[in-house]
């Protein structure tokens, strides 16, 4: 990459790859002396408000950023965190991206087959397909490959 | 998190309807200052809900790129300070209690170099002692003990000549069954009693609340003299080492006990490590000492004496004396109810491990002290020596070399964090008594090192004062020490004998023979301790404990009349509200005063707005801006033409009060808060005068309303 990034914004699901994606930002982070915007969005279902009071989602949201957070640490990387409530998860990602001035998205994703074939899972896709800033994708080993990094 | 009083500009910017009106400065000039037409023109009510999120979580809603595309920010501002656990429950992190200002930050940071970090609670598992550091933690006193016991059983057997030594092989081997009984009796209290207490737990649930109280009075007394004593004794080790140093013999020995105080205010298992140290060398090189004074005999037969011992009689042999000496060699058993106090402090399993450690620790003390009077009478150690018996045999038995001062100065070690025990024990035992409400409640806190801080600071500041009333001198310290040992030790073994009686588990009559066993040859000690001992010092303990005892009972009947008048009782709820009227003294009309006013507004309708006129044109002034600014408010001025202010307010506020008696009167003051601490000088200081005057007043509430001054 040639230009240095600001800040770069690393939405989060709880799953393995979480980690694999935080290390990656994390070695721009050091480089560049960036920011790290760790995101987790909640999805709302319609029948709700957006703004619906969803305790056990908050918390689930809450413990995966604050582990994902003590891994950050443990690398030594700092990161602040954010909880989006939206209908969907790519929409809110890509426009915080922007409202947040990042430069970067890292993006997890996990090894994914649809209809016995790879596919990037919607998320991903709708940010690679409509974020106006750089996207790098981090995705899970092939199952036979080595494990991950996290050993989550 | 600074500071949540908004200064006058902040609160003028943020402030969407502030009402106006009155203050009561002492600063004519200062008061009289003109209210800005802003102010002066703001509405008067505010009558919008405050919004108050308890989760202290901010939610904004976010425009998305696409048409009608809406989400929400869930936001954490103070996720620094709290970490959110549950709804409504939340953790304050270090970050939360960090000192706001710099005077404050800089004695923390001193304090962390003294004593530590604070350690969070949930580690406190963590600071529980493994059963070796355990053992050196709880177990000194008891080991230090082998150093002089058979000196005292010597000094004592000489009276009647030199000819009467050799009895002190079977008194210590007496001594050693006897220690054998009682760390048995403590084995049962450490299984049966797993949350501490030893004696005092023991006696005051078996024998009453009384047997308790004087188990405890005599534990903590003779922890309090254990510091005395050991201190003093590790410090004459010193100064007879370095005679030169002697003329400072007690500012040495303040400086161990200060020492000892920090160390364990850093936390017990940081203790442990440190007090590790001295207690295994001496365990190791007496260990040493006596393998090879044994092998010795073995190998080259009996050692002849190395100077002629011929001590005259000065008294004839008789059980009198015997019984004497035996008492004075039972000091070797003074610490043994450390660890049946302590369980609280060992890893879990707690009961089992400081059962294992009570073991060990009593087969050592026990082994040493048999050995040790053997090797003492085979060798023909002069108990009359400026030397000290164990000090003879490390020279004859290691030579004048590097090996006898490295067991020197083990034993100084050993002598000195013997006192360690009671710093262990004596916070320990406080806060059990202070949870019974027998101590003051101060007694419970747990400092930032998780150590009890109150506790273990009392402890060392009643034992300097100790050390520089009897200036150090262990001698003049040593007769008060024995009554309370086995004034304890008798308790507790009575109480156990009542503890098997009343639960008649198997073998419970075994058990409480060999516990009344126990009980009977301590109480034995205990009355030939106090009736040898009494003139030389003993009666001061006799007296205190009566005294402690007294003392606690007089904590106790006011914990008791507290939680008497503060009990729910559901037949006597109070109101769930009560009707309140509220005052405002008034000085005169400034910025201050319409905040107080506006605050007054928001509790209640019915408020007066009091005066006190001591200058008529100044009252004048008032009146005019009352007009102005607070028409709605009642006036009463209040001439006082003996130019007195605060008294004629508070006889005013009493008069007004006793028309309707059961109403609460809140009297909302105006008080301005000056940026610096000296500028507070300045200023005249009515506010506190008054919330001083009705603070024991049952139906008044005196509320400040502060006002922070700019720089």
């Amino acid at each position: 990459m040639d230009t240095k990034v600001k800040r770069i914004l690393v939405p989060v699901e709880g799953v393995p790859t979480d980690n694999e994606s935080i290390v990656l930002a994390c070695s721009f982070a050091k480089r560049d002396k960036s920011d790290i915007l760790l995101l987790y969005v909640i999805e709302v279902r319609r029948n709700l408000p957006i703004d619906a009071e969803m305790s056990k989602e908050i918390e689930h949201g809450e413990a995966v950023l604050e582990k994902v957070q003590r891994f950050a640490d443990k690398i030594g990387c700092r990161v602040q965190t954010d909880l989006l409530q939206a209908r969907e998860a790519g929409p809110a990602i890509v426009n915080e991206a922007l409202e947040r001035d990042a430069q970067l998205i890292v993006i997890g994703v996990p090894y994914y087959e649809k209809f016995g074939e790879y596919a990037v899972q919607p998320r991903a896709q709708y940010v690679l397909e409509h974020a106006g800033c750089r996207v790098i994708l981090a995705r899970d080993p092939l199952p036979q490959a080595q494990p991950a990094l996290n050993g989550q | 998190m600074d500071s949540f009083r908004p200064t006058r500009r902040q609160q003028e910017t943020a402030a969407e309807g502030q009402a106006a009106l009155p203050s009561n400065s002492e600063n004519a000039d200062l008061a009289d200052a003109p209210i800005s037409d802003a102010v002066a023109s703001a509405p008067l009510k505010d009558q919008s809900p405050v919004k108050i999120n308890p989760d202290l979580t901010t939610t904004n809603f976010v425009k998305g790129k696409r048409p009608g595309d809406v989400y929400v920010r869930r936001r954490d501002p103070h996720s620094r300070f709290f970490k959110r656990v549950g709804p409504g429950h939340f953790v304050a992190t270090e970050e939360a209690t960090r000192a706001p200002t710099r005077t404050e930050r800089a004695y923390r940071e001193m304090k962390a170099v003294l004593i530590g970090r604070p350690i969070d609670s949930a580690r406190e598992i963590h600071e529980r002692l493994t059963k070796v550091k355990a053992l050196a933690v709880f177990s000194s006193d008891a080991i230090s003990s082998v150093a002089y016991a058979t000196g005292e059983i010597m000094l004592v057997l000489a009276l009647a000549g030199s000819q009467a030594l050799g009895y002190s092989i079977p008194i210590s081997f007496a001594i050693a069954a006897l220690l054998f009984i009682v760390a048995f009796s403590y084995r049962q209290t450490v299984l049966a009693y797993p949350s501490g207490g030893g004696s005092y737990i023991v006696s005051h649930e078996n024998l009453g609340t009384r047997a308790g109280l004087v188990a405890a009075a005599a534990l903590l007394i003779d922890y309090i003299l254990t510091v005395a004593v050991s201190i003093s004794a590790g410090t004459a080790a010193i100064t007879s080492a370095f005679p030169q140093l002697f003329p400072y013999t007690v500012e040495i020995a303040l400086g161990f006990v200060g020492i000892m105080t920090l160390l364990n205010l850093r936390g017990i298992r940081e203790a442990g490590s440190i007090f590790a140290i001295p207690t295994y060398l001496f365990i190791v090189t007496l260990g040493i000492l006596i393998v090879l004074g044994f092998g010795e005999i073995v190998l080259n037969g009996m050692p002849a004496p190395t100077e002629p011992m011929d001590i005259p009689p000065q008294q004839p042999f008789d059980p009198w004396l015997l019984l004497t000496a035996f008492s004075a060699g039972a000091v070797a058993m003074s610490g043994v109810e450390a660890i049946s106090n302590g369980v609280p402090a060992f890893k879990p399993p707690e009961s089992k491990n400081a059962a294992k450690t009570l073991t060990v620790m009593a087969s050592i003390l026990a082994v040493f002290f048999v050995c040790i009077s053997i090797l003492a009478v085979l060798y023909h150690a002069n108990p009359e020596s400026e030397q000290t018996v164990i000090s003879q045999l490390g020279r004859v038995i290691y030579g004048d070399n590097i090996f006898y001062y490295i067991f020197q100065f083990a034993t100084m070690g050993i002598l000195v964090v013997a006192a360690n025990t009671a710093f262990a024990d004596f916070p320990r035992l406080a806060s059990i008594l202070a949870r019974d409400n027998f101590m003051p409640h101060h007694f419970l806190f747990r400092g930032d090192r998780l150590a009890f801080t109150v506790g273990i600071s009392a402890l060392g500041g009643v034992a300097a004062i100790l050390i520089f009333a009897f200036q150090g001198d262990t001698h003049l310290l040593i007769p008060l020490y024995a009554v309370g040992v086995f004034l304890a030790f008798t308790l507790s073994q009575t109480g156990m004998v009542v503890h098997w009686r009343k639960l008649k588990t198997p073998k419970w009559k075994r058990n409480a023979i060999i516990n009344g066993i126990g009980a009977v040859a301590t109480a034995v000690i205990l009355v030939i301790a106090a009736t040898t001992k009494f003139t030389h010092g003993a009666w001061v303990v006799m007296i205190l404990i009566p005294v402690l005892v007294a003392g606690f009972s007089l904590i106790h009947r006011h914990y008791t009349r507290v939680a008497d008048q503060l009990r729910i009782q559901p037949e006597q709820l109070p109101a769930s509200t009560i009707k309140q009227f509220v005052l405002v003294p008034i000085d005169t009309v400034n910025y201050a005063s319409l905040r107080a006013l506006a605050f007054a507004r928001s509790m209640s309708s019915q408020i007066i707005a009091l005066h006190v006129n001591i200058d008529q044109e100044r009252t004048d002034r008032m009146k005019e801006k009352m007009a102005k600014f607070a028409p709605d408010i009642n006036l009463v001025i209040l001439d006082s033409p003996y130019r007195q202010f605060v008294r004629p307010m508070i006889t005013y506020i009493e008069a007004v009060h006793e028309q309707n008696p059961n109403a609460f009167v809140t009297i909302v003051l105006p008080e301005f808060i000056p940026a610096h601490t000296w500028e507070r000088l300045l200023h005249g200081r009515t506010a506190q005068r008054l919330r001083a005057e009705f603070e024991t007043h049952p139906n008044v509430a005196v509320v400040l309303v502060p006002y922070l001054l700019e720089a």
